[in-house]
């Protein structure tokens, strides 16, 4: 067994019994479980917050969109500030129409703000469903980025599904016992390890080939020079502009299941404040995998599967020992994400779809739909490995193929404000 | 928020599933109608249309029924 692999599989553990950390005995309710009884604190707050904006997308699909798409990659930096500065002038009132209510999910916020109970149940239920069936393969995709990070730097296809079980065995076990307090405590070491792996990254990787980031620009410059401006393909300037806008959009209205949960676990509306100031020079970092993806442009041929660029580039770089480290970091870019997101599923399918009575009810279903998503991801995975015989994916087209429901579906009922507007004011 | 409720439930339900319809059939069908739009702004702008269209549409009946009201 080689170093990578050993270090990557203590990296999974390890990731693992974090989670458990988060809670001594398992959450009693629901509240409790999807958000933190609404007791997070700014520290907290902004480590689940990032856990949403650094995802494996972020990690290995920026350095591919990089090296195959060149500058339009840029598209992902200016919509989170954007989305930010929306999100501080109406989290707050989420967050206390949450407190006061009793939300968990953002079809409860529909059910409830929409004006009839009918009207309501009904956009509550849709809203669920469909943020339950467009962000399963958002799921899938973690699950087929920690095995393809450890086919790549493994060249072992056994190795790579033996860690995505027990990667998502050990993601579900954690999620079970500790909810949102176990994501918490496994992103203060998923933002951790992932900064000082990138920095690492893109001061050794630009040095080794170029001498530096400014000449290695310069040589771009030279020798693609198209990979610096945005031209016609398919990634234009119509698709930077429209990616970016939908993006936006999608952030800034909520339009994502999980990113509700943190939001109504912050203990004031000045903790969600405190991080919607300072978080946009946090999303800074995403231009770090795709300095490396620049790279990538100058050293690796075209035909190179663009997901694997950073990787393939850390291997000829660093020693075996670093090359685990940074596998393990992107293997927490893979699991701390995809707890974040079973329990924007499972809430969603306990609160707005199943509908049980029962407090106990409830939990139970939400517990119970936990196992079967992660199973059924599992399983979408399976699949799509019968068909290609590796766990293929592109990481910047499924994450915008599985998110723009979602996201429409929220721009949309951006519109059932105004119809609000009256209570809203009040 | 706005001060005045400019269109009712119904214009805004109709404008949500008519959206996610036509983003559905864009994306499983993998019709590449609108070149290299994000599917996400090609649904916004229907969702928008319909709305406008249902809310105007709303707007006329409620004042062909005004109008036909009897006063008591």
């Amino acid at each position: 067994m080689s170093t990578v692999l050993v270090i990557a599989f203590v990296g999974i553990v390890f990731i693992g019994v974090l989670g458990f950390l988060g809670r001594r005995r398992p959450a009693a309710n629901l509240t409790e479980w999807t958000v933190g009884g609404r007791q997070v604190g700014a520290v907290t707050m902004w480590f689940l917050q990032a856990g949403e904006i650094f995802t494996t997308f972020t990690f290995l699909g920026m350095a591919g969109l990089a090296f195959s798409g060149g500058v339009a990659a840029v598209y992902a930096l200016p919509y989170v500030p954007i989305a930010y500065a929306v999100l501080f002038f109406i989290a707050k009132r989420l967050w206390s129409l949450g407190r006061e209510r009793g939300y968990l999910t953002q079809g409860d916020y529909l059910e409830d703000r929409f004006g009839s109970r009918t009207l309501g149940t009904l956009s509550g239920t849709l809203s669920a469903v469909l943020g339950v069936v467009f962000v399963l393969p958002y799921l899938q995709l973690q699950i087929t980025g920690l095995g393809l990070i450890v086919k790549l730097v493994t060249g072992n296809a056994a190795s790579s599904t033996i860690s995505m079980v027990v990667g998502f065995v050990l993601v579900v076990a954690f999620v079970l016992w500790a909810g949102l307090r176990g994501v918490a405590v496994t992103s203060y070491f998923k933002d951790a390890i992932m900064l000082v792996v990138l920095v690492v990254l893109i001061v050794a990787i630009p040095v080794h080939f170029s001498g530096g980031i400014p000449a290695m620009f310069q040589r771009i410059q030279q020798l693609h020079p198209a990979a610096l401006t945005l031209h016609a393909g398919p990634n234009d300037q119509v698709w930077f502009f429209s990616s970016m806008v939908v993006s936006a959009i999608g952030v800034a209205l909520m339009t994502l299941p999980h990113q509700w949960a943190p939001l109504l676990s912050a203990r004031d509306p000045q903790v969600l404040r405190k991080n919607y100031t300072w978080m946009p020079l946090y999303g800074v970092c995403i231009a770090f995998p795709m300095i490396v993806g620049f790279a990538a442009i100058l050293v690796l041929s075209k035909n190179t599967s663009a997901n694997g660029v950073l990787l393939t580039l850390t291997q000829q770089v660093l020693p075996p020992w670093a090359v685990g480290l940074i596998v393990v970091a992107a293997i927490a870019t893979a699991m701390v994400p995809a707890a974040g997101i079973m329990i924007g599923i499972s809430s969603l399918v306990a609160r707005n779809i199943v509908r049980t009575r029962s407090d106990r009810g409830q939990f139970w279903v939400n517990h119970g739909t936990v196992v079967v998503a992660c199973a059924l991801a599992l399983v979408l995975v399976a699949r799509s490995y019968a068909r290609t015989h590796s766990p293929t994916c592109c990481f910047s087209h499924i994450a915008e193929q599985c998110s723009s429901l979602p996201r429409t579906c929220w721009a949309c009922c951006a519109n059932a404000w105004s119809a609000r507007c009256r209570s809203w004011r009040a | 928020m706005l001060r005045k409720r400019l269109v009712g439930k119904v214009p805004i339900l109709a404008g949500l599933i008519v959206a996610e319809v036509v983003v559905i059939w864009l994306t499983f069908g993998k019709i590449h109608l609108f070149g290299t739009w994000n599917v996400g702004m090609v649904g916004l702008g229907v969702n928008v249309v319909v709305v406008v269209g249902a809310g105007l549409i709303e707007r006329a009946l409620a004042q062909r029924t005004a109008a036909t009201a009897v006063p008591e």
